[in-house]
């Protein structure tokens, strides 16, 4: 991802630009002290630990912050948020980048932009979540054999404890959808 | 004691048999759950990723019904994912007079209104701190007597809201094994990050993390979870075979109470060490 | 009433309550000494050494005068002298009054002490009944637990307690009805409810139905013992003593951060090797634990690798301390060099460290030490040693993450935890119940620019009460409120204790010897101001001396950029000029001085060089200063002769040149000073937004000045706050190696931060590059966390080039005094005498005795004021037992001795044209008689043959 094509995409999203001054804003009193990043159990995996993230974002490296898969990795474990001697929101504001990274509809967090969206879908439809469907969908959504296929073991686990119920729907399709276009509405 | 109870989508699936051992161990205990009627999904991890509001409303939705009943009692929550969605939509309504009247428009689609007075409980604080301990020990009888076990306490239901226990070296499940006449492993691995739900999309960290953690565990005869993502990871990402229990299937077994009755044909580990130990 | 002696309350026997106390003892006032533990000496009793010497010189406070009203012994065993009461083991009750009419009542706890007050600790969680009753009893009161209402009253029908503390939410019987069923069985018992979290509106409901109060879970282990001790004070009030006394001064101290509790990351008290610094202390100490042997106080097994963490509970916003401790890093500093030096088995001794805050003028070369003996510092924090990390055979495991995020390991035998400072539980009550004014964490805010005072009058403050204190700002800080206490009494119309040999039995002696009552202060800035002021006001006659025609120093560009300095320069420059026992000398230096030590006789001259005159700080200039040409004795008026007891050198210093060539000076480089100066006249549109490059440690820290100049971090961050509220998009980076904001000073870093500044941090051999030509400045650099190199045009580029001192050796000299290394005021003692030479009649403050801002100028003002007037108040002085003398009829006057004497007390008497010895500063050290090859010098009641028998007798009988 190309410094500019991120700053062209931020630019014509005012609420994201302000959403990432905020997060911003939040860890502002950061001291690279890394007791974030030497406690997070996801270190290991991250491309860029904690530490990094958070002072690329004080020095508004957005295209550092971006290209990373460093948030998606955060499992909300709140460890971080508990250890830091500052007290910086950190969970918190890896959500946050979450959010703008979903939002700037970035390719490369297109696998799991789908499956959250599959994910609300199911929800807006039944109120609540049905495994089997959702994963279908997404799958469908993913458009890569190889996606359902990782998850076939477990399938079958699942199915043979009898936790996978492909069930008729309950209640009405759209079980949440006022709620949710209210919510909408309310957002603007 | 009486409680309202939101299982939440995992219990209605994968988890079942968590929902069921729930039911079937306050029952047991002569405390009564009553389900909040119409509940819905909490937002889970998808809400807070792709839209923040959401994620608030979704949880007022229930906190909405549950103070609807009109009981004045607690929410007990038995996910730990659940328990902070819809604690933290809590403690925002509460402190943000804004984003309540903000929520309340949304919620006056279904007819529901949230003024955030209700309290919101995991299963693990409601067990250890409203006298279920003795009630345990009394009707227990030391039936696990011989049984080393490893309370796995995981991450939400004890950060970054501290309620009821230490959020790096939590003991709350301590004195509920050991009213059991089981004793406890000292392990430090109890509040380790399991990977929780980056464990689904990623599962190479879900097989490193589970594995230091069984690693730690394997002395013990069974690891004890009190949240339906922590069990599908340790089960799912089994190194060494462990087996993996939910706290009320082993507190129920600990009062003599059937297998079947407390799901226990549904754990994907294999729990028959822990079944063929306990006393008839 | 006039004729009272006066005297003057010191709450707290550590090392500032010790300080004052024998700075107002000594100047003849009556001081009672309270401690509430068993034994004066505070904190420093535990440690063995102090940096820079490696020892412990904690027996330099004692007096060098009269020292034989004083025990001469180790300070750590005790402490006595004539006019001070020392009350150990005491608690103070109550205090109650004004400045010269103060009643205090206190107890000793041996007579119905803590003892006597047993307290019922009754919870369901077993760990709530064991932390209550380790605080409890170690504070001395007999705790019983019960782990039900039921076990509680089988206590309470056994014996009597004085306090209950009760759980509300219990299984069986709850907190409430135990409370009505214990007062049916004991009426007058204490009860205190517990309760957690949300519950509180029951334990209010429980005060109407008899519970004395409640305290909310998770316990405050401070706010527990508040509480108990409240209860015990109002049951024992009646048995106290009581006293009345002029003025109060506030020595408590504070306490050491207690690891194991909260969360607890390091498995303090679980992991068999992690050790506080202060056990560690011990651990080095040859009277410790291990003895002669550095060994595992569980393993007895000889440790090898050593790990220091900083930082636990200090500069963390989870333990509620978001303050640095000031001192912690010192000490680790002393502790890995001694470590290393004393123990060659130990291979390997880190430090983990976030900045190393060696402030001040001897710690950086002190640290550079440590690192040259081997010891590695490391700049990252630790955030745990467990989970997962367990000790083994082999050692604890410490991972931590290197700049670029990869992940080290290593083993270490020992980790010892640097534990911050903060405010104790006797604080909070005493600053509740006097009302005296307290910042956001609970220590005593003195008032801006009264180093010491309180809001309360009378009621003076010092050392660890007011903050995270090292042992040279609490000496300092006590010995300034000593002063305050004087000038109470002393206008209170007070009297001092003088010569009580003259009223015993054993008649009067006559080998009295007696200061010219007078003093001279050389320099005019605000510490010569603040010190003259102060002398003067206790009736003794100043001559102020100045090089300049102003007064105020470097206080008159600076007063803009300080909130108020401007209307306290004012203020201060009228005081002195409008007094009538200061005398000033203003475009006036120092001639020479005649006479000896105590009886100076000084000749000021007018400054001839006009040119030089108005540049404060010329290093070959004798000496400054002077006042408006109006008044005093002016520039062009012929020399004049000063008679003085004491002197004060308060030259001064200023900003240091940068060291290194600047880019062709190019637009916009500026000093820190010209930057403020600039900023102050609003020669910079702070309005626009600006992009400012600011570099610490320019030509500080480093060989040739090696030093922290203390000044220049705070006052950095100052700017750049001030550039980031003119336009919010104002880009400031600031580099640095160590941000020195000790204490209460890391507020403004945190404030920076928080207002976007970016901190870069760099070591020396990676410093970033600045280059200018007309457009402006650029720099160039590489950061270590993003591992990328970096670069910004800033339109300003200020350099932070730290203080020189302005004091020359000559002048020194000319008082028998010397400059230390790095050309500062050789002080006698760096922490235990931070204000005077060997000779205690010569004394210096400002910055020319140490680099510091305004406040620790006035506090070394007003610290040497104080020893200046205790040594001026006594009319006689009678010399110790043991001085030495001179025997003129072997004397060739080779003068060998005179320059080997440390304390200036040897002299050739001009009338006589022989050598004499100056009995008050003799300390009988016996250097002079080692030295003289002649045997003219020798030390009474030691003469050669004792001497020699005693050594043989030691010698032929091994120990």
């Amino acid at each position: 991802m190309h410094l500019t094509d991120i700053r062209e995409k931020l630019a014509a999203r005012p609420d994201l630009t302000r959403q990432l001054a905020q997060v911003k804003e939040q860890v502002a009193t950061c001291i690279q002290c890394g007791t974030c990043s030497g406690s997070c159990p996801n270190a290991g995996f991250m491309d860029m630990t904690p530490r990094r993230m958070w002072r690329a974002v004080l020095t508004d490296r957005v295209d550092m912050v971006f290209s990373s898969q460093t948030f998606m990795l955060c499992a909300s474990c709140y460890v971080c948020t508990l250890r830091c001697p500052r007290g910086l929101p950190l969970t918190g504001a890896m959500a946050e980048l979450k959010q703008v990274a979903f939002g700037l509809n970035l390719d490369r967090f297109k696998r799991s932009t789908l499956f959250y969206k599959a994910f609300m879908d199911n929800i807006r439809q039944y109120g609540r979540v049905r495994e089997t469907e959702m994963m279908a969908r997404y799958f469908l959504a993913v458009k890569d054999p190889r996606v359902p296929m990782s998850y076939t073991g477990m399938g079958i686990k699942l199915m043979a404890k009898h936790k996978l119920h492909p069930h008729l729907p309950t209640w009405g399709p759209g079980r949440l959808a006022p709620l949710f276009d209210r919510a909408k509405q309310q957002e603007r | 004691m009486d409680y309202l109870y939101y299982p939440g989508c995992s219990l209605e699936g994968t988890a079942k048999e968590y929902d069921i051992s729930c039911r079937a161990l306050f029952e047991a205990l002569e405390d009564r759950l009553t389900e909040i009627p119409d509940w819905t999904c909490c937002g889970a991890t998808a809400a807070q990723c792709v839209d923040p509001f959401l994620s608030v409303v979704l949880p007022a939705r229930n906190l909405a019904l549950a103070e609807k009943t009109d009981t004045g009692l607690d929410v007990l929550v038995p996910c730990s994912a659940c328990y902070l969605n819809l604690k933290k939509a809590r403690q925002d309504l509460w402190e943000n007079n804004a984003l309540r009247a903000q929520v309340n428009q949304v919620l006056e689609e279904d007819g529901l209104a949230v003024n955030a007075s209700v309290r919101v409980r995991h299963l693990l604080d409601v067990l250890t701190r409203d006298g279920a301990v003795d009630r345990v020990a009394q009707l227990s009888e030391n039936r696990m007597k011989g049984l080393v076990i490893a309370p796995y306490y995981g991450c939400q239901c004890l950060r970054p809201y501290v309620e009821f226990d230490d959020p790096e070296q939590p003991r709350s499940m301590d004195a509920l094994i050991r009213a059991t006449g089981a004793d406890v492993l000292a392990w430090d691995m109890g509040a380790v990050c399991c990977g929780a739900s980056t464990a689904t999309t990623k599962p190479q960290v879900g097989k490193e993390l589970v594995g230091r953690i069984l690693d730690q565990a394997k002395t013990a005869h069974a690891v004890v979870t009190v949240c339906p993502m922590c069990q599908m990871n340790l089960e799912r990402f089994q190194s060494r075979s462990v087996p993996v229990v939910y706290l009320p299937q082993f507190l129920g077994l600990s009062l003599g109470m059937p297998a079947e009755s407390l799901g226990c044909g549904m754990n994907l580990s294999d729990i028959r060490p822990v079944l063929s130990r306990v006393a008839p | 009433m006039t004729d009272q002696i006066g005297k003057t309350l010191v709450i707290g026997g550590g090392i500032s309550g010790i300080r004052a106390s024998l700075d107002l003892a000594q100047a003849g006032y009556q001081v009672l000494l309270l401690e509430q533990s068993d034994r004066v000496g505070g904190l420093l009793s535990q440690l063995d050494t102090q940096f820079p010497t490696s020892t412990c010189g904690m027996c330099r406070m004692l007096p060098m005068m009269e020292r034989d009203r004083v025990d001469q012994q180790c300070l750590r065993r005790g402490l006595s002298h004539d006019n001070i009461e020392i009350c150990v083991s005491t608690d103070l009750i109550s205090l109650k009054g004004d400045p010269g009419n103060f009643s205090v009542s206190f107890l000793s706890q041996t007579d119905g002490g803590r003892d006597d007050c047993p307290v019922l600790v009754v919870d369901d969680e077993k760990i709530v009944r064991d932390s209550m009753k380790e605080w409890l009893s170690e504070e001395g009161y007999p705790v019983q637990t019960a782990d039900s209402a039921a076990e509680a009253l089988n206590l309470l029908a056994e014996g009597s307690f004085k306090v209950m503390l009760t759980d509300i939410k219990m299984p069986g019987m709850d907190g409430v009805t135990l409370l009505t069923r214990a007062k049916e069985i004991q009426p007058d018992l204490a009860v205190v409810m517990m309760t957690a979290y949300a519950a509180v509106d029951t334990a209010v409901e429980a005060m109407k139905q008899g519970a004395l109060d409640y305290l909310v879970k998770p316990f405050d282990p401070d706010a527990v013992l508040q509480m108990v001790d409240r209860i015990f004070k109002d049951a024992v009030a009646e048995n106290a003593r009581k006293d009345t006394v002029d003025a109060v001064i506030l020595a408590s101290g504070a306490t050491f951060f207690q690891p194991n509790l909260g969360i607890n990351p390091y498995g303090y008290g679980r992991i068999p090797g992690v050790v506080t610094n202060l056990e560690f202390e011990r651990m080095l100490s040859h009277a410790g634990p291990g003895g002669m042997d550095l060994v595992h106080p569980v393993t007895g097994r000889p440790v090898t690798r050593i790990a220091w963490f900083q930082c636990v509970g200090s500069r963390d916003i989870q333990t509620g301390t978001p303050f640095c401790s000031s001192t912690c890093c010192m000490i680790s500093v002393k502790q890995s060099l001694l470590a290393k030096t004393m123990y060659p088995q130990v291979t390997e001794a880190c430090v983990f460290y976030m900045d190393l805050r060696t402030w001040g003028k001897a710690s950086d070369d002190y640290a550079r030490q440590a690192k040259k003996a081997g010891v590695r510092f490391v700049r990252a924090r630790v955030h745990s040693l467990a989970p997962g990390l367990k000790e083994n055979d082999t050692g604890i495991p410490v991972v931590w993450l290197d700049p670029s995020g990869d992940r080290r390991e290593s083993l270490f035998d020992l980790v010892v935890l640097a534990p911050g400072q903060h405010p104790d539980a006797f604080l909070s009550g005493f600053a509740k119940d006097q009302e005296l004014t307290t910042d956001d964490w609970g220590f005593v805010r003195p008032e801006p620019f009264l180093s010491g005072h309180t809001n309360r009058p009378g009621i003076f403050v010092c050392g660890g009460a007011t903050g995270p204190r090292d042992i040279h700002d609490s000496v300092t800080g006590a010995s300034a409120a000593a002063l305050s206490a004087m000038q109470v009494m002393a206008s209170a119309g007070r009297q001092t204790v003088q010569n009580p040999e003259k009223t015993e039995s054993t008649g009067l002696r006559s080998d009295g010897v007696s200061l010219f009552p007078g003093a001279l202060v050389i320099g005019g800035g605000i510490a010569g101001m603040a010190a003259a002021l102060a002398i003067a006001d206790q009736g003794f006659d100043v001559d102020l001396v100045e090089k300049t025609d102003h007064l105020g120093g470097n206080l008159v560009w600076l007063q803009t950029a300080i909130e108020g300095a401007g209307s306290f320069l004012e203020e201060q420059t009228a005081a002195v000029q409008g007094h009538d026992r200061i005398r000033i000398h203003t475009r006036t230096c120092v001639a020479d001085t005649m006479g000896r030590p105590g009886q100076w006789n000084t000749r000021l001259t007018p400054v001839k060089d006009t040119a030089e005159n108005t540049d404060a700080d010329r290093p070959e200039q004798l000496a400054e200063n002077g006042s408006p040409p109006d008044k005093s004795s002016g520039g062009k008026s012929p020399d004049v002769q000063v008679r003085h007891g004491v002197v004060v050198l308060a030259v001064g210093g200023a900003e240091a040149s940068p060291d290194r060539p600047l880019p062709d000076n190019g637009p916009g480089i500026y000093t820190q000073q010209q930057f403020q100066q600039a900023l102050d006249q609003d020669a910079i549109d702070t309005g626009s937004p600006l992009h400012v490059a600011m570099f610490q440690c320019q030509g500080s820290r480093e060989p040739g000045r090696d030093y922290c100049s203390r000044i220049c971090c705070p006052r950095s961050l100052d700017q750049a706050l001030r550039l980031k509220a003119g336009h919010p998009d104002s880009r400031v980076v600031i580099f640095y190696r160590d941000m020195m904001t000790p204490g209460l000073s890391e507020s403004a870093y945190t404030e920076a931060r928080k207002a976007g500044v970016v901190f870069v941090p760099y070591e020396p051999g990676n410093t970033p590059e600045l280059a200018a030509d007309n457009t402006g400045c650029r720099v160039n650099w590489t950061d270590p966390i993003l591992g990328r190199a970096m670069e910004m045009a800033a339109d300003y580029a200020v350099l932070a080039t730290g203080i020189q001192p302005g004091l020359s050796r000559d002048l020194a000299r000319l008082f028998g005094a010397d400059l230390d290394r790095s050309g500062f005021f050789d002080q006698a003692d760096i922490k235990w005498r931070p204000v005077e030479a060997m000779d205690p009649r010569v004394l210096a403050c400002g910055i020319c005795l140490e680099p510091g801002n305004l406040a620790l100028t006035l506090a070394s003002a007003r610290a040497a004021a104080a020893k200046a007037v205790s040594l001026l108040s006594r009319e006689t002085f009678f010399p110790g037992k043991d001085t030495a003398r001179v025997r003129s009829a072997f004397c060739s006057l080779c003068q060998i001795c005179i320059d080997a004497c440390p304390f200036n007390a040897r002299f050739i008497d001009p009338e006589t044209r022989t050598l004499k010895v100056d009995p008050l500063a003799c300390q009988g050290c016996g250097i002079c008689a080692a030295a003289c090859p002649s045997g003219a010098a020798v030390v009474t009641d030691r003469s050669l043959a004792p001497m020699i028998k005693t050594i043989h007798a030691v010698l032929n009988q091994p120990l």
